[in-house]
């Protein structure tokens, strides 16, 4: 579980990711029985459970905090079957946190509850997760093209070194072995962790097989990032 | 009189998916407004039976292909229904509700939960196809 640049995942025990769908009922005179309809995807919720592990920047605690007094929105993004790349995962656009607890019954830890909601929720497939240096990294199958552009969101959790202009391409290609690869995007020139977002306009061919390339570091020796690429008609 | 058990009785096909691959628990739910038709005259409470509604609530072990069906549809709810097939029971006992999909009948996902709160377990889901119209019993 990913809020901006924190990997929050060896704080939590444990949450889950609520995607409801709005709709309307549609009774008519002539029908036998009761008609629905969806509309629009509803506010989606993310809620977890998690250790408290001190104050410090960079704690779970202080950095939820600070989020809510600051009322500062947040990328939250839940990444499933982290073992592959290629699977499944959710971004929260905007997000921010409706709901905290502190739990602190005598017998037991310090515990934390809360949830992130947000509208949209964008759904993706993880396309890298891992330390990176200055070369094209490991393609992924989206199991199919899409034919109106896509977003991806790049998660930097940690930069080593002094960067300055880090610039990652997303590439796309027909096939697997990415023998021409089309450059679908760039981001140009980033120096600091956080979520980065890059928008493939709308119209634009989406090829079946993605991958990273890590064209410049900036004065970076590397840098550990988390991918999501949404296609509209493949993965949402 | 001996029952008829669970595993391997019911299948479940929503969108060409066979759902039911996916499920560890699930229901099929007919429920029946009760309109309530209490006159001046009535000696006691009155009602009339309205119109039935079906939902699907369900659950199981969170998978890819599971995700890529529930998933994709409640982030994107598309406008078009789906067609929802819910066969119960082996042959010679089956019972076969079909909703076969078209402007005013078929599914749609109403709800989908990712539920991964026990970190000793799997990863598991659970749902809610939402339904229009009456099915089809065969």
């Amino acid at each position: 579980m990913l809020i901006d640049e924190f990997d929050f995942s060896t704080d939590m025990m444990g949450g889950s990711l609520n995607m409801p769908v709005e709709m309307v009922e549609t009774p008519a005179l002539q029908m036998s029985a009761l008609g629905k309809l969806p509309l629009m995807a509803g506010m989606a919720k993310l809620e977890f459970s998690g250790y408290y592990s001190g104050y410090d920047a960079g704690d779970i605690h202080r950095e939820l905090s600070d989020r809510i007094h600051a009322g500062t929105l947040s990328y939250a993004a839940t990444l499933f079957d982290t073992t592959a790349l290629g699977n499944p995962a959710n971004v929260l656009v905007s997000a921010w946190q409706d709901n905290a607890k502190i739990n602190l019954a005598a017998k037991n830890l310090i515990t934390l509850d809360g949830s992130f909601t947000a509208n949209p929720l964008r759904s993706g497939y993880t396309i890298a997760n891992q330390l990176m240096t200055a070369a094209a990294q490991t393609g992924v199958d989206m199991g199919a093209a899409g034919a109106n552009g896509c977003t991806a969101y790049l998660f930097v959790r940690a930069i080593t070194g002094s960067p300055t202009a880090i610039t990652v391409q997303l590439q796309g290609s027909t096939v697997v072995g990415f023998s021409s690869p089309v450059t679908l995007g760039t981001w140009t020139g980033f120096s600091t962790v956080g979520c980065k977002v890059l928008t493939v306009a709308p119209g634009t061919t989406i090829q079946r097989y993605l991958r990273l390339n890590v064209t410049a570091l900036g004065g970076a020796t590397n840098f550990t990032a988390c991918a999501i690429v949404c296609v509209p008609g493949v993965t949402e | 009189m001996q029952g008829i058990s669970v595993r391997g009785n019911v299948v479940i096909t929503f969108d060409s998916l066979v759902i039911s691959d996916y499920m560890d628990d699930g229901s099929l739910e007919t429920t029946v407004e009760a309109i309530e038709t209490t006159t001046l005259a009535s000696t006691g409470m009155e009602s009339s039976a309205g119109m039935p509604s079906f939902k699907v609530p369900m659950g199981g072990i969170y998978k890819k292909a599971l995700n890529d069906k529930l998933g994709v549809q409640s982030a994107s709810p598309p406008a078009a229904l789906k067609t929802l097939v819910v066969q119960i029971g082996p042959s010679g006992e089956r019972v076969t509700y079909t909703w076969t999909a078209s402007t005013t009948v078929g599914a749609f996902v109403g709800d989908y939960t990712i539920d991964f709160s026990d970190p000793k377990g799997v990863i598991k889901w659970k749902g809610t196809l939402e339904i229009s119209g009456a099915p089809v019993l065969s």
